[in-house]
């Protein structure tokens, strides 16, 4: 899989009708945003009952996968060496995207850590042959975790 | 730890004789050259030659005079390879990878 680093451009105008497979970062003033996409031979009905069931979730994510697909719904993965990622689910469109906030947490009490939270979203379109997955990955605004 | 100690472990794990002597280092603790030897099915002299990668890769250190050396398992850098391992697999390259995998394993 290539990866390529993009000049910045105005929302939605690099993407076009591109379908090929690829990963890039984009980056605007701070905030860096990874893209990473795949071409699927499946249609997206088959795709999204990956994001949903936790069972098949776990399997592609190499985490223990806990996902409520509903907004304000409970995120958790539990990744080998004691890491955990967790949230909660912004936005869901079946069989089409689905997007959850987190962050890392590592231990708890005194000398835990906690990192900077991010919008992952995953969204599925269907293209000759199957369906293009595109995972992004942005900075979340810090302000708006308060209380999670 | 750098890619290049990286290069250095798995050299020394790709070898199933030094793999067999990690394993008995592991299992009986610091040993000689003439222990070691007695169970590998190679000459002392290829066994020393073993050990000598294996403490440049720094998974065995020898302490002692020459004569009686005892060797011993440092396994700080297996901890650090398999970490690293485990990191490999953890990007979302890997994930898509492995989604596309099951998704049309299944339908086949």
């Amino acid at each position: 899989m290539a990866t390529y680093w993009l000049p910045t451009l105005p929302d939605g105008a690099m993407f076009g009708n591109r379908t090929v497979a690829g990963t890039w970062t984009e980056n605007r003033g701070e905030m860096s945003t990874e893209v990473h996409e795949e071409i699927i031979e499946a249609p997206p009905e088959d795709v999204w009952g990956f994001m949903v069931d936790p069972a098949a979730l776990s399997a592609w994510f190499g985490a223990d996968a806990w996902l409520e697909p509903e907004p304000g719904g409970v995120v958790r993965f539990r990744f080998t060496g004691g890491v955990e990622r967790r949230g909660r689910v912004e936005h869901v469109a079946p069989f089409r995207t689905l997007t959850w906030r987190w962050r890392e947490h590592l231990g708890a009490g005194f000398g835990s850590r906690i990192g900077e939270p991010s919008f992952v979203t995953i969204d599925l379109r269907r293209v000759p042959g199957g369906t293009r997955v595109r995972i992004t990955e942005r900075a979340a605004p810090a302000l708006a975790e308060a209380g999670r | 730890m750098t890619a290049r100690d990286h290069d250095a472990v798995f050299q020394a794990l790709a070898d199933p004789t030094r793999r067999t002597l990690l394993r008995a280092l592991s299992a009986s603790g610091p040993s000689t050259l003439a222990e070691l030897s007695s169970g590998v099915p190679v000459s002392r002299q290829a066994v020393s030659k073993h050990l000598s990668l294996l403490q440049d890769a720094g998974l065995v250190v020898g302490r002692g005079e020459v004569r009686g050396r005892r060797y011993e398992l440092t396994p700080a850098p297996l901890a650090d390879a398999l970490g690293w391992m485990v990191d490999v697999g953890a990007g979302w390259d890997d994930r898509l990878a492995r989604l596309k995998r099951q998704v049309e394993g299944r339908r086949r």
